[in-house]
């Protein structure tokens, strides 16, 4: 049997750890192109996190990591499209790692293995988040050239810019392992439900050539990664901000059947309700 | 093989010899490889940084592929990092018509300079190109990349190592011809002459002004006799007002009198509110003249260059005169 191991990359507060959570249940229960065979041995991380989600709030990963030691989801599934069982390996990460990646240049040695024995990746952004950094103007630009005083705030990377440096880390490392297959990168836009209708209809990659202009172009013309862009959400609503919909969730919908994927081909855009389209991509050779 | 070495006074990357006589791979102080990441001692990888660029990492760069090379000249304040960080800026936020972003392997050089975080020492400025990859907080005389594409017709993606000097070079070049750290202008494919816009314009400095450039013009015609790429004058500060015809037919001929067919762009890297142009005004006109290509005429690259200001390999191009229209 094959083991494919996949990586989430993205700072802090960018949605990995609710996406694993929705994507354990969408496998356990069948829900999409990627289903498990067999339930896993230890699923204590990920359901602990899925957990947070069946009673209607986001896991926030500090208090889902600190008690377990195996942060790690481990499945074998099946695709739909194969009969082939595969053996699905997504560590989860701390965004700390990646956002001291990007200012240091250094990785702890464990992980750069792991990008290099991963097939694919996972990249994450999250509308709204509030720890995005938005680039200079040019006002505070000027300022800045011209003013002798130090200032910390210097330093801030723009979120833009630290997308840019964790795809070229991708570039760099990502399925070396794996010889030249040209691996595949999804980058997941979390939290689609909090774009307004005008944004969420011109589809995540104008999402990203709006907010992040910089790595929309890097990904777009990457000769060392395939990238496709997702935008997701987990339960098709704002559990922290939207307390009506949360009401609707924990009463009526519940999770089964939640959230939902825009995919964009061809320049079309279509939603699905399949969580693991994303997952189902990096794996597959084909197309979305 | 290239590498990145921790020791500044290692000088593999010219001799092939490794200060402390480690094989390539077993050196602990080497951080990255070929651009590629690599393991130290301590369990740590350690991934290119994206900085700006030292001689050597262009050097390497352009063993792998061909580059632009934009050489970057002008007095201190004249507005040289201005019109940098501006184009930065420009693409950062999309506004930067007919060119998209793509790359750069100096991300984090831009970065850096449009926060003002590495600034020249003006009492001890640097005193050659950078060699070596560990560069200090201070600012280091090195080149800034990008690739673009071309988002407004189908032309060839624009691939550009800009050189960040301090203005203290272009000084010493006019003063005492000092050329030696400016050997890779043999290589430049453009040259921009940044010009202080203001000084041209002021009655006061006017005069001074142009025999500077007169001087500086004369050097580099005399530096680059054996060819001459093409030159562009980047008048800055057009935000507080635009040159007559009158200068401009002046730089036409400053340029032409050493033998320069010189185009003349005026630039806002930044401007106040109440101008009447925006920040970044005239950026997007100077990289169509830096990124246009050269009519083809047929005729083969010199055999006499001097390739090794940079030492780097020939490369087979074909390369005709600019006289595409002003």
């Amino acid at each position: 049997m094959v083991s494919k191991s996949l990586v989430l990359v993205g700072a802090p507060d960018s949605g990995k750890t609710n996406y694993l959570a929705r994507l354990w249940a969408a496998v356990k229960e069948s829900e999409g192109m990627i289903q498990a065979k067999d339930l896993p041995q230890d699923i204590s991380y990920v359901d602990h996190a899925l957990e947070y989600l069946l009673q209607g709030e986001f896991a926030r990963r500090t208090e889902v990591g600190d008690e377990h030691s195996n942060r790690s989801f481990s499945v074998i599934a099946e695709r739909k499209d194969s009969s082939e069982p595969v053996e699905v390996v997504v560590p989860d990460v701390s965004g700390e790692l990646w956002r001291e990646a990007v200012e240091s240049y250094e990785l702890p040695v464990e992980w750069m293995v792991r990008l290099e024995n991963s097939v694919g990746a996972l990249l994450f952004v999250r509308v709204d988040s509030d720890q995005i950094v938005v680039p200079l103007d040019w006002v505070t630009s000027r300022d800045l050239l011209i003013s002798d005083v130090p200032n910390d705030e210097r330093n801030a990377i723009p979120t833009d810019v630290q997308l840019c440096e964790l795809a070229r880390f991708l570039e760099l490392a990502l399925g070396k392992a794996h010889g030249n297959r040209r691996a595949r990168v999804a980058v997941l836009v979390t939290a689609w439900d909090r774009l307004n209708g005008v944004d969420a209809e011109s589809g995540p990659q104008a999402f990203l050539r709006k907010e992040f202009p910089l790595f929309s172009g890097r990904i777009a013309h990457s000769q060392r990664v395939q990238a496709n862009v997702f935008g997701v959400s987990v339960v098709g609503g704002d559990l922290d901000d939207d307390p009506d919909f949360k009401q609707e969730f924990l009463t009526e919908g519940g999770i089964a059947g939640s959230g939902f994927v825009v995919i964009e081909r061809d320049g079309e855009i279509t939603q699905s309700k399949d969580l693991t389209t994303p997952v189902h991509w990096v794996l597959s050779t084909e197309g979305c | 093989m290239t590498a990145d070495c921790r020791r500044e006074d290692c000088t593999f990357a010219e001799t092939g010899e490794c200060l402390l006589s480690y094989e390539p791979s077993s050196c602990p102080e080497r951080t990255t490889v070929d651009g590629e990441p690599r393991v130290d001692g301590q369990d740590r990888a350690h991934f290119p940084p994206s900085r700006a660029c030292t001689l050597r990492d262009a050097r390497s760069l352009m063993a792998r592929r061909y580059l632009q090379i934009v050489g970057v000249l002008g007095e201190p304040n004249a507005g040289k990092t201005a019109c940098l960080v501006s184009l930065y800026l420009l693409l950062a936020r999309n506004r930067l018509r007919g060119f998209g972003f793509a790359d750069s392997t100096t991300l984090r050089g831009f970065e850096e300079i449009s926060r003002g975080a590495r600034r020249w020492d003006r009492t001890h400025p640097p005193e050659e190109l950078t060699h070596h990859t560990e560069l200090t907080d201070d600012r280091s005389a090195s080149f800034l990349h990008l690739r673009l594409v071309r988002t407004s017709d189908a032309g060839p993606a624009a691939d550009l190592l800009m050189s960040d000097l301090p203005g203290e070079w272009t000084t010493e070049l006019v003063a005492k011809e000092r050329v030696d750290r400016l050997a890779f202008l043999k290589r430049a494919d453009v040259v921009w002459i940044v010009i202080d816009g203001s000084k041209l314009r002021t009655a006061a400095t006017r005069q001074l002004s142009r025999h500077r450039l007169d001087l500086l013009v004369g050097r580099l015609g005399k530096l680059l006799s054996d060819r001459k790429p093409p030159l562009i004058f980047v008048v800055t500060r057009r935000d507080q007002g635009a040159l007559d015809d009158g200068s401009l037919t002046e730089l036409h001929t400053v340029g032409s009198r050493s033998g320069f067919d010189a185009e003349v762009v005026e630039v806002a890297s930044f401007a106040e509110p109440s101008a009447d142009v925006v920040p970044g005004h005239g950026i997007e006109e100077l990289l169509r003249k830096t990124t246009r290509s050269p009519e083809h005429k047929g005729l083969l690259w010199p055999d006499d260059i001097v390739e090794d200001a940079l030492e780097l390999p020939r490369i087979g191009l074909t390369r005709g005169a600019h006289t595409d229209g002003k």
